[in-house]
């Protein structure tokens, strides 16, 4: 497998007036193309700041972090937009779908900031990833008329709209039901099969079964990475 | 189409808050509004380049005397040619006199305003006429044919639009005079002209000392402007004023543009602030709908958030930003078009009363290609303006952390201080707005209310212009006007009548004299006073004061000798010390062979004049009509009741005496008076509308901001309350909090608006406790507004529960 991403010696340092405060602390770990990673660990051992790095929504104070072998440690805040919106799908905790906009709008969104895919492009695209989630019935609803179930289906929608190289979940059935939670869960590991790279912040240990490799986070380092060993039930 | 996705998705959210939406255009409609009836109509009234081939360059020259600018007729001929002569700024520079001409020869006469110029006038206007001829080198021969070229509407009235009106013969001022041309329909240059004469000067007939008075209208050379054209006529004035100091003490010439020569003394300086007072309105206007467009981006920071994580670029994020302003304000800007266009409509007809007789051709505001152009520059800027705080707002913001955490709704440090400053802002303009707008209807007011010295209700007046070809002796004069008189006080109702130059509150000749025993220092400015001529009995009329002496009689004629009469307050400024002023005497200095007239009464002062700084004080001097048998004077008749119902006979009385003398200007004497301060009454009731809108958009925006601000804060008020505040505590905090922003406001605010009126109150010379006591009234109507803003939303907030509070998203 290849490496998608690749992060060395990765250090964030947030300051507050005057109190440092090290959220990361030297963190190295390479995440292959087709992995579904599961990140784990105690409340504000620095699981989202990790997870926003990856996403780049935020900045390493101090390493190197490798996408698809380009570093995008140091890039500007508009090229940072420019690989988010291709490169990475999102998937929060909250859904984070717009609620003024219509479901096949809210998937639309991502596709609308590129200059490359043209309106039947991106009307396919969206169509097919509604399709994906079993969403395809619900295009003209608005996010309050959806369950939080199916409001999560449709956020994985956007977040794979785009083909994206990676799908970066953050808690994504914390706000879920058991039902909802497992099919949205089944919902990620289909996409996993399909070839999918998935990475996840998660609390839940049946959530965390899911993936193939957990990584644990304390206090800001890692101290554990290992392959999640499935039992016979879930592995079928 | 990418826009098109954005710019659906702002129409869907402002229609989705109507409410919303409906204020933040009618604001801006509000603001555009006021800003682009205001820029028209200063612009077309005192700035727009005349709508000529060079307009732009073409000058009219003033003549200034101890500081205060005249425009029209008040230019020695000799002193036009030596400038004419000697200046090299100006690529025409030509001499003409306006005129009220009684044109007769047909069933009755009627007056016109008529220009006498030399032929070179249409070749400054580059226009030619639509029928006949124009002047040519020897129509302006003395001694040549009478000729005339008329106006389209005096072609259209006078001659009923016939076609074979070229050839026709008129009598003007008693002069058969041909009509050889009839000019475009609208041509009324130099200002609201229906006939144009050529001027025949025999300068071998004058001296220097008694050659007539010209206007000059001048082409300024391209590369000149007009700073440096009056660089060169004051040089050239100053070495004519050297040579010869007893004719041209204290005069300097002024080249000014048509518009500003129209608007008189200090019109600039009202205009400059006007336009200040408008672009404060509509910054007001623009900080309100920009506070709540970025209280919308504090509401939809998770949503810009959510667009950031799916990789918006900037400039999207920004467009959809501007997209809600742009949309609001071309809204604002469309219903302000409306708006203004109805007002200049409106404003066009009341233009009208502000002068006697048509008003300047150039005052025709109305909506064209150039307003619309105004309004979508306008609109363009304020949607920038309203915008960029919220576009600010959006590039700056920690969106990371509000996906991670949350808004809670809660303000920023940063967004707090914006939003303190925003409150402070429209504190200060609008403390400075209404404070000015209330100091300048108190002192205008007063000025309404000033004391003329003399009666003026109950009577008609009527402005003759004796044709000087038929009365071209004293005694025809005198013996028309007595005639006049005559047949006016048999009219049933009438009480009295009476002539004199000009009646209180109209201007009158302010001339240079030598008061006898006043020591007159040389190179100080020449004694001046209001020079009138009156019939006996006039003051009488006037209910003048006699405080010493007597009136005029009918003895006082030309046989006897020369005799004045003199205001109280020419007595303290010339003969200060003199316990009998009875007896001395006064001479004209700029008269050729000036005679001594014997001072043989005293009365009150009389205000001649508008009642403003430049003409209240001026001291004046009244000479017997009997002894100076003026041609143009003002008839009066005097009643019990309303003077209007005399009209129709008054000029039934005065065609009996002469049917080719045409009366004039017939007004009521309130007419007259109202008319002085009608330009001033109407900037200031533009600037009480600016006052109004300023107060209702400061209330409602102060309100918003404060209400905004404080709704924010409900999960830190919640959080205080949590730890043991009590409700009397967080109102408190939340009103000193008001207190101080209102204070900063009020720094700020009250030395701009002292500024601000301190120029119309200097132009107007009021002078009162009342005007001091609104820069206490005002700022406490503010204070109120600050205060209740501030009071009501923070009641609101402690009415919930502290629990209710920390959850509130």
């Amino acid at each position: 497998m290849t490496a998608l991403i690749t992060l060395n010696n990765i250090k964030k340092v947030f300051l507050t007036d005057e109190v440092e405060t090290h959220a990361l602390k030297d963190i190295n770990l390479t995440i292959h193309s087709g992995e579904y990673l599961a990140i784990t660990g105690p409340s504000g051992c620095g699981k989202s700041t990790l997870l926003s790095i990856l996403g780049l929504l935020d900045v390493s104070s101090e390493g190197q972090f490798s996408l698809n072998n380009q570093d995008v440690s140091a890039i500007d805040k508009d090229r940072r937009a420019f690989i988010r919106n291709k490169e990475i799908g999102f998937v929060f905790q909250s859904f984070n779908l717009i609620s003024d906009l219509t479901v096949e709008e809210n998937v639309e969104l991502p596709l609308t900031y590129r200059t490359d895919i043209s309106r039947t492009e991106r009307q396919t695209m969206v169509k097919n990833a509604l399709t994906k989630v079993d969403m395809a019935h619900r295009t003209k609803h608005f996010p309050s008329q959806l369950s939080g179930g199916q409001q999560q289906r449709v956020a994985v929608a956007r977040a794979i709209a785009g083909n994206p190289s990676l799908i970066l979940a953050d808690e994504p059935t914390g706000n879920l039901d058991s039902t909802n939670a497992k099919a949205v869960m089944d919902l990620l590991s289909a996409l996993h099969l399909e070839g999918a790279t998935i990475c996840m912040v998660t609390h839940d240990p049946r959530s965390a079964q899911c993936a193939d490799r957990l990584v644990e986070i304390f206090d800001g380092q890692v101290v554990g990475d290992s392959v999640v060993q499935k039992d016979s039930a879930q592995a079928a | 189409m990418k826009f098109w996705i954005d710019f659906k998705y702002a129409v869907r959210l402002l229609l989705k808050k109507p409410s919303f939406t409906a204020l933040t255009v009618a604001v801006m409609a509000c603001g555009l509004g006021i800003c682009i009836y205001m820029f028209t109509f200063i612009n077309v009234t005192t700035f727009k380049p005349l709508d000529f081939k060079n307009g732009d360059r073409m000058v009219v020259i003033d003549i200034s005397i101890n500081g205060v600018l005249y425009n029209g007729g008040s230019i020695t001929y000799a002193n036009f040619q030596d400038v004419k002569q000697q200046s090299t700024s100006f690529s025409m520079f030509g001499a003409m006199q306006q005129d009220i001409v009684t044109v007769s020869g047909g069933d009755h006469a009627v007056s016109y305003r008529g220009t006498y110029s030399e032929p070179e006038l249409f070749d400054y206007t580059s226009t030619l006429p639509i029928k006949g001829r124009l002047f040519n080198t020897n129509d302006d021969t003395p001694g040549a044919n009478p000729v005339a070229v008329i106006g389209y509407d005096m072609w259209q009235n006078y001659f009923t639009g016939r076609a074979d009106v070229i050839g026709q013969r008129i009598e003007v001022n008693g002069n058969q005079t041909e009509v050889i041309g009839v000019m475009p329909q609208d041509y009324l240059f130099p200002r609201s002209s229906q006939l144009w004469l050529p001027i025949q000067f025999d300068e071998t007939q004058y001296t220097r000392s008694d050659g007539p008075l010209v206007e000059i209208y001048a082409l300024l050379k391209p590369d000149v402007s007009i700073k440096q054209a009056n660089d060169e006529i004051g040089q050239i004035m100053k070495r004519i004023n050297q040579q010869y100091p007893e004719l041209n003490k204290d005069e300097i010439l002024v080249a000014n543009t048509f518009m500003l020569s129209m608007m008189g003394n200090g019109t600039k300086p009202i205009m400059v602030v006007m336009l200040i007072a408008v672009a404060f309105v509509l910054l007001l206007a623009c900080t309100n709908v920009a506070n709540l467009l970025y209280a919308r981006t504090t509401e939809r920071a998770k949503e810009t958030a959510i667009r950031v994580a799916l990789g918006a670029p900037q400039s999207r994020l920004i467009m959809q930003m501007l997209w809600e302003s742009l949309i609001i304000c071309s809204f604002g800007g469309l219903f302000a078009l409306l708006m203004a266009a109805f007002a200049l409509e409106t404003t066009n007809h009341t233009l009208a009363s502000f002068i006697n007789g048509r008003p300047p051709f150039w005052w025709n505001i109305q909506l064209d290609a150039s307003l619309v152009i105004i309004t979508i520059v306008l609109t363009l800027v304020t949607a920038l303006i309203t915008g960029i705080l919220p576009a600010l707002k959006i590039i700056k913001g920690d969106f990371n952390a509000i996906l991670r955490d949350g808004t809670r709704g809660a303000q920023s440090r940063k967004a707090k201080k914006t939003s303190q400053l925003l409150v402070i802002v429209e504190v200060a303009l609008s403390i400075c707005l209404l404070t000015a707008a209330s100091m300048m209807t108190v002192a205008v007011n007063m000025a309404k209310d000033a004391n003329y010295g003399a009666k003026t209700t109950n009577m008609l007046t009527a402005r003759i212009n004796l044709p000087k070809v038929d009365y071209d002796t004293d005694e025809k004069k005198l013996a028309y006007f007595q005639t006049a008189l005559s047949e006016i006080a048999q009219i049933p109702g009438v009480t009295a009548a009476t002539a004199i130059s000009s009646t209180p509150g109209q201007n009158s000749a302010y001339r240079p004299v030598e008061p006898e025993g006043f020591e007159i220092v040389k190179d100080a400015p020449a004694p001046r006073v209001n020079s009138l001529s009156a019939m006996p009995g006039a003051l009488k009329v006037f209910e003048v004061p006699l405080i010493s002496g007597r009136y005029f009689s009918q003895s006082d004629d030309m046989n006897s000798e020369k005799v004045a009469i003199v205001t109280e307050s020419f007595v303290k400024k010339f003969w200060p010390n003199e316990s009998h002023v009875l007896g001395k005497r006064i001479k004209w200095t700029d008269e050729e062979d000036a005679q001594w007239y014997r001072v043989v009464g005293v009365v009150g002062h009389v205000l001649h004049g508008q009642p403003f700084v430049d003409f209240k004080y001026r001291p004046s001097v009244y000479r017997s009509n009997l002894q100076m048998a003026y041609d143009r004077l003002t008839l009066v008749a005097k009643t019990t009741s309303d003077a209007s119902k005399l009209m129709t006979p008054m000029i039934k009385a005065i065609d009996t005496v002469d049917g080719n003398v045409a009366a004039f200007l017939i007004k009521t004497i309130e007419q007259l008076v109202s008319r002085n301060t009608a330009g001033i009454s109407f900037v200031i009731k533009l600037f009480m509308i600016f006052g109004i809108c300023a107060t209702v958009l400061a209330a409602s925006g102060i309100y918003a901001l404060m209400s905004n601000a404080i709704s924010q804060r409900t999960q830190e008020l919640g959080v205080r309350r949590a730890l043991g505040s009590t409700d009397r505590q967080v109102v408190k905090m939340l009103m000193k909090q008001g207190l101080w922003q209102l204070l900063i406001g009020a720094v700020v605010g009250l030395p701009l608006a002292f500024a601000f009126s301190g120029i119309i109150i200097n132009l107007i010379g009021v002078q009162s406790m009342s005007l001091y006591l609104v820069f206490a009234v005002i700022p406490l109507l503010i204070a109120t507004v600050v205060m209740l803003a501030t009071y009501i939303p923070a009641a609101r907030v402690v009415r919930l529960e502290p629990n209710v509070a920390l959850r509130c998203e």
